[in-house]
């Protein structure tokens, strides 16, 4: 392999290849082992990079909801949880361990870390962009066509593979012209694979729908202007969201919070 | 659906590891672990869920505790909760194997990455963000984009001789 090569699996997989270059390569790849050995090793490096980067927030939530539901081994009914009448149960067997005070705060200093280092290497915006962004799941499938590259398209975003949703979604996009959510998610996958001028075009075409699907372009919209640190642009696109999706509105609420902070 | 999970899964998980020897935070920690590792496993190409998810969350938890007690060298009361360990469905057990598999390439992909230098560690992390690479190329200092494919393709390769030795990739 050539260290051209190298360089366009890069790109392609940063989402920054040209997409007559995207089609050749993925074309390669299916006809010379070698290079499809490298994509590979290289997707299943970046794949880890890109679920490591999205674990301190994925903790935020879960210590809150650790918090919530394993109480003192209280259901938040009230019902107790624990072992009453066990015989096994050795006490002298508990291990020192922290409690959920000490667990929230660990978790807290974690997210501060993140926050503080995310001002030192990735700039604050970068934190606030992935605090909101949580995609909803894509689900073209159900529309009723069996295509492959439908299916691929709908397993790779949701499982957070952006870079390998966007051609598919693309070839679905230029099919499909009205399907507004179809636009959406290839809007996303550009925003979460660093291409944001291709991403802020596809969303301003899905906010400039009118459909119901309008808002979510709105709002992503926001949120790319959050992570290049425009915050009039953040408030003017969530402006433009009326009140009434009950998954944006308080999302819409504590994003312009952040912002005015 | 996280919510759903929690709200679903933590009275079984509580119940289990607080009649063996642990404590609802310990049932804590191990449901947070074990979605934080099915996390990672989610964003692996063609990652299928080839079970229910509460029956795979389960089983993960109950055998981490059991891991921890051996650790521990609490064999008495390791002794007790295998007696009582109860055999899952077969869906569920091969897909705890490959959760297993994933935990161990995860290790070896964390060890290889904490080896690399610290411009590539701050490189490859940054990108692994979503930061563009002309975002990243200011951020570091670098030319352009293409300074950044270079830096990244010369710091893979470093990392690919790093697995390759852990993992006998040829």
């Amino acid at each position: 392999m050539k260290e051209q090569d190298y360089l366009d699996i890069e790109a392609y997989q940063q989402g920054e290849l040209p997409s007559d270059q995207v089609k050749a390569l993925v074309a390669r790849v299916t006809t010379e082992p070698d290079l499809a050995a490298v994509m590979s090793e290289r997707q299943l490096l970046n794949d880890h990079l890109r679920a490591t980067a999205k674990e301190p927030a994925l903790r935020e939530t879960l210590s809150v909801l650790g918090a919530k539901y394993f109480a003192d081994g209280t259901a938040p009914n009230g019902q107790n949880t624990t072992a009453t009448n066990n015989e096994a149960v050795v006490k002298t067997l508990k291990p020192q361990k922290k409690n959920w005070l000490v667990i929230a705060a660990s978790a807290a200093a974690i997210l501060l870390l993140f926050v503080v280092g995310g001002k030192v290497f990735f700039g604050e915006q970068d934190s606030t962009y992935e605090q909101f962004a949580q995609h909803q799941p894509l689900s073209l499938t159900e529309r009723g066509d069996g295509d492959n590259g439908i299916t691929q398209a709908e397993a790779a975003f949701n499982n957070g593979r952006y870079e390998e949703a966007i051609l598919p979604l693309t070839e679905y996009v230029e099919l499909n012209k009205e399907d507004a959510r179809a636009r959406l998610a290839l809007g996303i996958s550009y925003l979460e694979t660093g291409n944001d001028a291709e991403a802020i075009r596809v969303l301003t075409e899905v906010a400039e729908t009118g459909g119901s699907v309008a808002p979510y372009g709105n709002w992503y919209l926001a949120l790319a202007a959050v992570r290049n640190d425009d915050k009039p642009a953040a408030l003017r696109y969530l402006d433009r969201i009326p009140p009434g999706d009950t998954f944006l509105e308080e999302r819409v609420t504590e994003l312009r919070q952040v912002v005015a902070e | 659906m996280l919510e759903e999970l929690y709200r679903e899964c933590a009275p079984g998980i509580i119940r289990w590891v607080t009649a063996n020897n642990g404590t609802a935070a310990d049932a804590a920690d191990l449901f947070q672990e074990a979605l934080i590792s099915l996390h990672h496993s989610a964003h692996k190409p063609g990652y299928e869920l080839t079970c229910p998810i509460n029956a795979l969350i389960f089983t993960i938890c109950r055998n981490q505790w059991i891991n921890q007690l051996r650790r521990k060298k609490k064999e008495s009361e390791v002794r007790i909760v295998e007696a009582e360990r109860y055999i899952p469905e077969s869906a569920t057990e091969s897909a705890y194997e490959r959760w297993e598999e994933e935990q161990l390439e995860k290790e070896q992909l964390n060890t290889s990455l904490a080896q690399l230098s610290a411009t590539c560690r701050d490189l490859l992390r940054l990108l692994g963000r979503g930061v563009s690479s002309a975002e990243a190329a200011k951020k570091l200092g670098m030319t352009n984009a293409n300074t950044v494919y270079r830096r990244k393709n010369a710091c893979l390769q470093r990392w690919r001789d790093l697995f390759e030795g852990m993992n006998g990739l040829k």
